[in-house]
């Protein structure tokens, strides 16, 4: 089962509109692009830990891309080296042909535990990016009531985090992204905490929201269904160290029938990629 | 309702044994006052309103000391937690000043200060910033670091990150030093205004003693446990305020 999908099952993939294709690092039209990363922690006390070896590929203007692989895989690692909140140990990650030094504010990132400061309510966190922009607080404040009640979130805007729930919370992380405008937005397992139901209703919103400005998203996960459901390319990755293993391109249209015989298959493929010795 | 039953029959209880004792072992007055005469005694100082004026000077000095502790405590704790190089050098400096009660200070806060209002606050002053610092220190080195990456990637900035994110992220773990130097404070309050000073709850206790009005010395002390109380009591409020406000929510 080392090429499922190539295999016995070549025509079947052909009918699904599925096309296994090799990682294309050095498109030219690549907005972010990684040549040869590899990521080594080395504390110096413990052995030195190799997260990922030898990642290349390039993510288009506008692409939705979905990292999935294992716990451990290195998933998060490659979040925070596109983000700019580590510098890979070998190779290089650039954004817009620009090598990423430092974290940007044009590519945001939504963090798991949503990365909510507790102090502020509902509208001061969605104000943060804001702030050290130069707009006139009416604005601002425009600005921010407009998102909240995007995010459906127009009865809690005075509300602190620990008083809504996690889809509510998660919600206000992307409207707190979504109000910088940002070019990128990076997203590490943002529903990985959340019940099956308020999932399926968020990876919706996710579409729904962060596409209309055409943003370009990475998002990582390990769950299957969510990157059929939401990506245009899916990456998958094998732990130890982090490897892209495959890429499938998905070329169902929005909004996905989680229940057609085409996302079962193509569900399928995804996961015996995944769960295939290498 | 049930705290303050508790409460009164514990008072009861203590008033009970306080008298009996007297009566007992037949203790002269100046030795042990009797709860009368004490209860004389607060009337008589209340109505020449001596209470109310050494009260006020003590809370003043108290609040002063007090407050300008938590304010260069929290700043420097902010500054010090912050630069790790910086606070592997004050550190050790730190833990030699801390364990030194703040009352051997005493003769140099009076040579250089004099007798006044200013040595009891610097008493007061000494024993709350020592918590102070070190809770705070302690809490930004403890930082949730994830609060740090949301800052750099929306892209707040020093001196901003201090007050809009570092701050805000660690008041609630400060709050306990707070309550710390509070109570620190409160105590080394009555002997810095026992040593230094013509007025306040501390010098009332001394007069009283060389007047032999022990009813007095009394009277001064449970005026200090009570007032310690309240501001302990204000002080949780405060706390649980400050989590609400400021942290994960209504902390258990
Ligand atoms: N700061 C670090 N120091 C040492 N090792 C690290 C560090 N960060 C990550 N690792 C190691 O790198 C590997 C990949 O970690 P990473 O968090 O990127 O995985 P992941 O795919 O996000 O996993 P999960 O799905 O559980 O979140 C793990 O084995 C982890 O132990
Ligand atoms: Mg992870």
């Amino acid at each position: 089962m080392g090429q499922p999908g190539l295999g016995s099952g070549a025509s079947r993939v052909s009918d699904l509109k599925l096309v296994k294709t090799e990682p294309e690092p050095n498109e030219a039209s690549a907005l972010i692009e990684l040549k040869g990363v590899s990521m080594v922690f080395d504390d110096g006390r413990r052995p030195a830990w190799r997260s990922l070896a030898d990642i290349s590929f390039g993510v288009k203007r506008g692409e939705f891309v979905c990292f999935v692989g294992p716990s451990g895989c290195g998933k998060t690692t490659l979040v925070n080296l596109m983000a700019g909140f580590e510098r890979p140990t070998q190779g290089s990650v650039a954004i817009g042909g620009r090598t990423v030094l430092a974290p940007s504010i044009r590519h945001v990132t939504i963090f798991q535990d949503y990365g909510l400061l507790p102090w502020r309510t509902v509208k001061k966190n969605v104000e943060l990016g804001l702030e050290s922009q130069k707009i006139p607080a009416r604005e601002r404040a425009q600005k921010v009531e407009a998102l909240i009640k995007r995010v459906g979130l127009e009865n809690f805007i005075n509300h602190h985090p620990w008083q809504l729930s996690g889809g509510m919370r998660q919600r206000v992380a992307i409207a707190r992204a979504l109000a910088v405008e940002p070019e990128i937005i990076f997203m590490d397992e943002p529903l990985g905490s959340l019940d099956a139901l308020t999932r399926m209703a968020l990876q919706e919103e996710i579409l729904a929201l962060c596409r209309e400005k055409g943003t370009t998203i990475v998002l990582v996960t390990h769950d299957v269904e969510e990157a059929v459901f939401l990506a245009d390319r899916i990456i998958v990755m094998t732990p130890g160290p982090g490897r892209i293993k495959n890429v499938f391109t998905v070329d169902m249209p929005h909004k996905r029938d989680r229940g057609s015989a085409e996302f079962a298959r193509t569900r399928r493929a995804v996961l015996n990629e995944m769960t295939a010795v290498v | 309702m049930r705290n303050l039953i508790n409460a009164l029959i514990g008072l009861a209880a203590i008033l009970a044994i306080w008298e009996g004792l007297i009566i007992v072992g037949k203790y002269p007055p100046a030795l042990l006052p009797p709860p009368t005469k004490v209860l004389a005694g607060f009337r008589e100082i209340a109505v020449s309103g001596a209470l109310v004026e050494h009260v006020l000077v003590t809370l003043r000095r108290f609040f002063m000391g007090y407050l300008s502790a938590c304010a260069l405590g929290i700043a420097l704790g902010l500054v010090c937690g912050w630069l790790t190089r910086l606070w592997a050098v004050t550190e050790p400096v730190v833990h030699v000043l801390r364990p030194i009660s703040p009352v051997a200070w005493f003769p140099f806060i009076v040579m250089w200060f004099g007798i006044g209002d200013i040595p009891a606050t610097v008493i007061i002053f000494i024993s709350a910033f020592f918590p102070v610092l070190l809770s705070t220190v302690a809490a930004t080195r403890l930082i949730n670091p994830l609060y740090l990456k949301v800052a750099r990637n929306f892209g707040v900035k020093q001196p901003l990150l201090m007050s809009k994110i570092i701050l805000p992220a660690i008041f609630p773990n400060i709050v306990t030093g707070l309550h710390l130097a509070l109570g620190a404070a409160w105590i080394f309050m009555v002997a810095g205004e026992m040593l230094g000073a013509q007025s306040g709850l501390g010098f009332l206790i001394i007069d009283a003693r060389n007047g032999f009005r022990t009813d007095l010395v009394v009277c001064a002390m449970i005026t200090i446990g009570v007032l310690g109380l309240i501001f302990d009591r204000a002080i949780v409020i405060f706390e649980r305020w400050a989590n609400r406000v400021w942290g994960v929510g209504p902390a258990a």
